[in-house]
């Protein structure tokens, strides 16, 4: 297990309850997902579990350890926070001095910090931009250059607030390629939060589902979908491929064991349907 | 309009000439010198000598007139102002009288002296800071004035402000144009359309504010949870640009 919530509550000072009662196990090398809908609390629970606001009841443990345990140089050396819109993280005037920030705050030496930021850019594809200021980048390339911040500090966990928003359907899968390949490859472990629920399913293999400052679900894309009344009362939806595999089993009486979550069950599934229909006539 | 300008100075100094690829310390320790010594030494010889030179270098790196003349302009009106009051009230032996109004104003010859000293010298001065502005990009800008032991705190709010000022001055613009879609600033004459004007315009001038009161919280988390310290810019600025620019070099 590397990062745990447990009955975390969080108010604000207005008195708003943002989360109510959360327990949460992240187990090392998985990449997870946190859906919820606009408002609900997710951005505020990632601020807690990177200890930059502090619950009002509960604990955050990572590694066996409470958060607050940690100096603020080895809790960020080892959780990586990547905010949902780049422009609140890229405060230096270049790419590589951006990327440098953590690095450097961290004491490493020059040659380090270099190798560090050229891996970083490297990883996310833009070594070419290390000299190029700020605001002459494309947002997806921001979204790029705030990840490569992150990862100069090489963390164990990365957690990113909504990493997708705002981009265009390439640049959507570009950047969760990114993330698949550092969770499969640099072994990161990943917590994205997002509400986009067709994503989810191809990428991430375990999913917490936030409602009403609750997880409300927990587990594998099957057992999570597989919910639907809690996905809909949690003012989410299936999948679109789900939909049309609940739709075909409802309405058209095909026979499904699970409903599909990716294009690739689905083809597999009407392809067996198909299969099986003309084996039937045959 | 304003936002084009800062981009085009930025524009400039991305591109590559003799003066850009120059170390920015030589830049800064050469335009701060110029600075005292054109403080220092009395007439306009000097001035005007620099002026020429800076002149001919924004010529030689093909610096748009444009530029040249709408930085300078609004200094150079300054200056010709500071002039006229100084042509006229310093006291001293008058050189020609005008007859305005039906008195007699006096033209002295200390008063021209003083006045074309402080002319040339704001119009040097200014002329310096542009050559500064148009080949030195910001962030070099920063760290050499850190390596000249400038207090770090106001290079890096400065470097802060640097960053900030697009991202701001965008989020004013989308109100802007927000506003203008339903008739905040509406078309036609009168004291109505006036005030509806003002009122849009401080609306939008607070909106900027909250928005970057908020940026600054979002920001200053973003920091920490990159280990912030206390240092914006971090590194040592030990190596001369052939050797690299990289800060943490």
């Amino acid at each position: 297990m590397v990062l745990e919530a447990k009955e975390v509550q969080f108010s604000y000072s207005d008195g708003t309850t943002a989360l109510k009662e959360i327990n949460l196990h992240i187990p090392r090398g998985h990449f997870c997902a946190l859906l919820g809908p606009n408002g609900v609390g997710k951005t505020t629970f990632f601020k807690v579990l990177i200890n930059l606001l502090k619950p009002s009841q509960g604990e955050v443990r990572l590694d066996g350890q409470p958060v607050s345990n940690y100096s603020r140089a080895e809790l960020y050396r080892r959780i990586g926070f990547v905010f949902q819109d780049p422009n609140d993280q890229l405060f230096a005037p270049t790419v590589g001095e951006d990327v440098a920030f953590g690095p450097t705050n961290l004491k490493f030496p020059p040659a380090e910090i270099a190798a560090r930021v050229q891996t970083a850019l490297e990883l996310v594809g833009i070594p070419q931009l290390i000299n190029k200021p700020i605001h002459y980048l494309s947002y997806g390339q921001k979204k790029r250059a705030s990840i490569a911040g992150v990862l100069a500090m090489r963390p164990q966990i990365m957690i990113l607030d909504e990493p997708t928003a705002g981009l265009d359907p390439l640049g959507v899968r570009e950047i969760m390629n990114l993330l698949v390949r550092l969770n499969k490859q640099e072994g990161i472990t990943i917590l994205m939060a997002t509400h986009d629920v067709d994503l989810v399913p191809i990428y991430a293999n375990h999913i917490f589902i936030l409602n009403e400052g609750k997880i409300v679900l927990d587990g594998s894309p099957k057992e999570v979908f597989s919910q639907k009344q809690l996905i809909r009362s949690a003012h989410l939806r299936l999948p679109r491929v789900a939909h049309l595999g609940e739709i075909l089993f409802n309405k058209d009486n095909l026979s499904i064991d699970s409903l599909p979550l990716t294009i690739g069950e689905a083809r597999r599934m009407v392809v067996s349907q198909v299969k099986g229909t003309g084996d039937s006539h045959g | 309009m304003i936002k084009e300008s800062y981009f085009a100075v930025d524009a400039l100094t991305q591109r590559d000439n003799l003066f850009t690829r120059m170390d920015a310390r030589v830049k800064v320790i050469l335009s701060i010198t110029a600075l005292i010594v054109l403080l220092a030494i009395p007439g306009v010889k000097f001035a005007l000598g620099l002026v020429g030179l800076i002149m001919a270098a924004l010529f030689l790196i093909r610096i748009p007139l444009k530029l040249v003349i709408g930085r300078i302009a609004v200094p150079l009106i300054f200056g010709i102002f500071v002039f006229l009051l100084l042509l006229f009230f310093q006291n001293g032996h008058p050189i020609f009288t005008l007859h305005v109004l039906g008195s007699n104003i006096a033209g002295t010859r200390e008063g021209f002296i003083l006045g074309t000293t402080i002319l040339a010298r704001i119009t040097a001065s200014v002329s310096l800071l542009l050559f500064l502005s148009v080949t030195t990009p910001v962030h070099e800008l920063g760290h050499a004035l850190i390596y000249l032991r400038f207090p770090k705190v106001i290079v890096e709010i400065m470097l802060l402000t640097y960053r900030y000022l697009f991202v701001l001055w965008d989020e004013g613009m989308r109100i802007r144009q927000a506003q203008t879609l339903r008739m905040g600033y509406p078309d036609g004459r009168g004291i109505r359309t006036w005030k509806r004007s003002v009122k849009s315009i401080s609306t939008l001038m607070a909106m900027v504010f909250i928005r970057a009161y908020d940026r600054a919280e979002s920001t200053f988390d973003a920091m920490q949870a990159r280990a912030y310290n206390g240092n914006v810019t971090g590194g040592h600025y030990k190596s001369w640009k052939t050797k690299g620019m990289q800060p943490w070099s």
